[in-house]
């Protein structure tokens, strides 16, 4: 009897509280997630500042492995699709990211993928548009009453030297998608200059995309670019607005109804005008 | 014993852990150091390509030359655009006119050496065609510039578009605009649309041109003479092909011009390679036409001032005042003087005015029109222009419109009776044109004076000089008044001999004159 209570002691000893205790440290090996991006708007400043969040995001938080594009964008404005392009290489140096065209991903939303590890899309969606569209700046004019240092303070340069930035802007996406699809591409740089927007089959044939498929073999192949497996997904932006509080995005403090209190947030001291605390004070 | 336990208890506590981190875990990600990026560091806008060239000399014509701008048909351009363009032709004497909405293109056409036609987006009527064909038929020089950035009014809902309206007027030098634009994606001048462009022949046009720089140029096809041609990789929007491009091309009889682009043309692009020397060559082009100035101009058909020249039988009167003055406040619109001057000095044009018969120095002046004034004609009649050998003097006598029945023979136009006719010469002889205007009676060469101010030979039939106007039919219409004309009308009817092939038609206020001469170039004077 004895010796059968030792006997259970020592597997509870050695055995079963071990085990207990590995199963409790596992619990803090989280389970993978590929993070989700959509870019389904015209990517402008404020567009491209909430991409960009996302993808930070996506960088900081381990138990994120991968992250899926999903595009259905026409481009945006050259600044901000350079920042995203940038964010997103950084990103590619610890985690991968696959770009899935879903509609369309032309111009700056191509340039873009050039940032993803591998580029897939349903059949029918469109790809490329690489090139650069520009308005013209103003005919440089003077005004009586408003005085500038330079010819061009108004306007920043003249008009054909404008013309041959957005030619040098060009070159700039055409490297990046030359560098980027390398031997894939079977197209020449003139026919891909000709800013012609494909189908996705006809992308697959000239080197534009890796593969058709569906979202989730997207974030399958994600997930096995990663190597993890059975890995969850996330909404980057929903993730982000979930961990950030309403006020968080205020710079004055609000009440209980959600309503700014005119009072800053943070303390600190500030160059402020508030007319509210006029009344405060009387 | 212990150290198995030991062993035991870390299995177990590692084997939970182990198994999690499979479950999720494949293998290890090390990240991607194949990231290739632009070489933003390296990428510099292209240098624009300026030309250095010195100015070609180009002399000042003798003659006043004047180039019309067409203005009237929405153009698409704006006159400081062609600014570099007119500033040669200014510097080579000429008179740049603009011809806007509330002008006649028709009248205008007239007083023009060289008609200048940018991307029109409002159609050209059939008369305004027809008249700019005859221009050209008569040695005036066609400029027709179309440019795919300036095909349509972005205010004009109609949106006719340049280069079906231009190519309807291109249609009789059998050149046609095509509606593409050229581009090269690997060769341009900063921009794909911006393309080389390189004389395909060697003519005045093309002188001193090597390389041009064409921004956003349509190709030409069915050209006669190409003289402006793309480069090798450069294709048509069109097609996509590598089409032998034309930019540039000369009609057969080398007087239409037709230009792909006009933007070459706009500062600062003028001054891009050999950009300037091409607008240097095209304002040479527009002034070296050999453009003949005849009656179906009339009444510009003066390059310097005018002097009268009253004959005997013109007197002074008040009506001849009137008129005098008025044609001279026409001209003075052209910066021509007007002058009475009995012996004419030389760098004048001149109008003679008098009264038919002719005597004998007005009949050896006039005797080249081979005009019979005693109803017979030395020569058969509808053979060319007679020399003043075949119409001698002594053969013009005044008994040949005194009598009734009698008549006059005018090569091209048969029998005229010997009154009530008035007759319009123009006389082309070196740097001296003279404008002849006979009549039966002073009041009656008034009248043909006062054709001058209608700006057409309305009431007449005529031939390149040689005009014959029904005096009534002007007195109908007349400016000035004429009472005795108007009281005692010629009998037109009575003193038309059967044989007569010129019939008047006192309802139409214009004679076309088809088929009466083989030789002579016939017209109509539209107003």
């Amino acid at each position: 009897m004895q010796e059968n209570k030792t006997g259970m002691g020592t597997w509870l000893v050695w055995v079963i509280l071990p085990l207990l205790a590995g199963m409790l440290a596992a619990s803090f090996i989280p389970q993978p997630k590929i993070g989700l991006i959509e870019i389904t708007e015209v990517l402008d400043s404020a567009n491209g500042a909430q991409i960009i969040q996302q993808i930070q995001y996506a960088y900081e938080q381990p138990d994120i492995r991968a992250i899926v594009l999903i595009l259905d964008c026409p481009g945006g404005t050259i600044n901000d699709t350079e920042l995203v392009f940038l964010e997103l290489n950084h990103f590619r140096a610890r985690k991968p990211v696959v770009a899935m065209v879903q509609g369309l991903s032309a111009s700056g939303s191509y340039y873009i993928s050039m940032a993803a590890d591998l580029i897939m899309s349903n059949p029918s969606a469109m790809i490329g548009n690489v090139g650069v569209i520009a308005q013209l700046p103003s005919v440089p004019i003077i005004y009586e009453e408003t005085y500038s240092t330079g010819p061009y303070k108004f306007w920043g340069s003249s008009r054909e030297t404008y013309v041959r930035q957005i030619d040098m802007m060009k070159e700039n996406f055409l490297q990046a998608v030359t560098l980027s699809r390398g031997e894939k591409l079977n197209i020449s740089d003139e026919v891909i200059l000709r800013g012609e927007v494909y189908p996705a089959s006809e992308a697959l044939q000239y080197g534009l995309i890796d593969a058709l498929g569906s979202q989730s073999e997207a974030i399958q192949a994600a997930a096995r670019l990663a190597k993890i497996a059975h890995y969850d997904t996330l909404d980057l932006l929903e993730a982000i607005e979930a961990e950030q509080s309403p006020e968080a995005n205020s710079f004055f403090a609000l009440d209980k109804h959600g309503q700014s209190t005119g009072y800053p947030r943070e303390s600190g001291i500030y160059y402020l005008y508030i007319p509210d605390m006029k009344g405060g004070l009387r | 014993m212990k150290k198995q336990r030991i062993l035991l208890a870390l299995a177990c506590l590692l084997l939970p852990i182990l198994l999690r981190g499979i479950w999720f875990y494949q293998g290890f990600y090390f990240g991607n150091s194949d990231i290739y990026m632009p070489d933003f560091s390296s990428l510099a806008p292209a240098q624009p390509e300026l030309s250095t060239a010195a100015p070609l000399s180009l002399s000042q014509t003798a003659q006043r030359l004047t180039v019309l701008v067409d203005q009237s048909h929405n153009n698409q351009f704006s006159l400081a655009e062609i600014e570099p363009l007119r500033a040669e032709l200014l510097t080579l004497g000429a008179e740049v006119l603009t011809l806007s909405a509330k002008n006649n293109l028709d009248n205008q056409l007239g007083k023009a050496d060289a008609l200048i036609i940018i991307a029109p987006v409002k159609d050209f009527t059939e008369s305004e065609i027809e008249s700019i064909e005859e221009f050209v038929h008569r040695g005036g020089r066609l400029l027709v510039i179309a440019d795919p950035t300036r095909s349509f009014s972005e205010y004009d809902t109609e949106r006719a578009e340049s280069v079906i309206l231009v190519n309807e007027l291109l249609q009789p030098y059998q050149m046609t605009f095509r509606n593409d634009y050229a581009y090269n994606l690997t060769h341009n001048e900063g921009n794909y649309r911006n393309v080389y462009v390189y004389p395909s022949t060697r003519d005045p046009l093309t002188a001193s041109v090597m390389e041009l720089v064409f921004y956003a140029a349509h190709s030409l096809e069915l050209y006669d003479r190409a003289m402006l041609a793309r480069e090798e990789n450069t294709l048509s929007s069109l097609d996509d092909l590598q089409n032998d491009l034309v930019m540039a091309a000369l009609d057969a009889s080398g007087n239409v011009l037709a230009v792909g682009d006009l933007t070459f043309m706009v500062n600062p692009y003028d001054r891009v390679l050999d950009n300037h020397r091409l607008i240097q060559n095209i304002a040479g082009f527009l002034l070296n036409g050999s453009r003949i100035r005849d009656l179906y101009d009339f009444p510009y058909l003066f390059n310097q001032d005018i002097a009268i020249r009253l004959l005997s039988g013109i007197s002074f009167d008040q009506d001849l005042m009137a008129a005098i003055a008025d044609v001279k406040t026409l001209y003075s619109l052209d910066d021509l003087a007007v002058e009475i001057q009995t012996q004419p000095d030389a760098g004048y044009d001149r109008i003679v005015l008098g009264i038919y018969p002719p005597d004998a120095q007005l009949g050896a002046e006039i005797a080249s029109f081979g005009i019979s004034f005693n109803g017979s004609l030395p020569a058969a009649s509808g053979t060319p222009a007679p020399t003043s050998q075949s119409t001698p003097a002594a053969e013009i006598t005044k008994a040949a419109a005194n009598g009734n029945g009698r008549y006059f023979r005018v090569p091209g136009f048969g029998e005229i009776p010997a009154k009530g006719f008035g007759f319009i010469l123009l006389k082309h002889e070196q740097d001296v044109d003279t404008l002849y205007l006979l009549a039966d009676s002073q009041p009656n060469a008034v009248l043909l004076l006062g054709q001058i101010l209608k700006g057409s030979l309305e009431n007449c039939l005529f031939t390149d000089t040689i005009a014959v106007c029904e005096q009534a039919a002007l007195a109908k219409n007349d400016i000035l008044p004429s009472p005795e004309l108007t009281a005692t009308p010629p009998d037109v009817e009575a003193e038309t001999t059967p044989t007569s092939s010129v019939t008047f038609t006192p309802e139409s206020t214009v004679y076309p004159l088809p088929d009466l001469t083989p030789t002579a170039i016939t017209g109509t004077n539209k107003k």
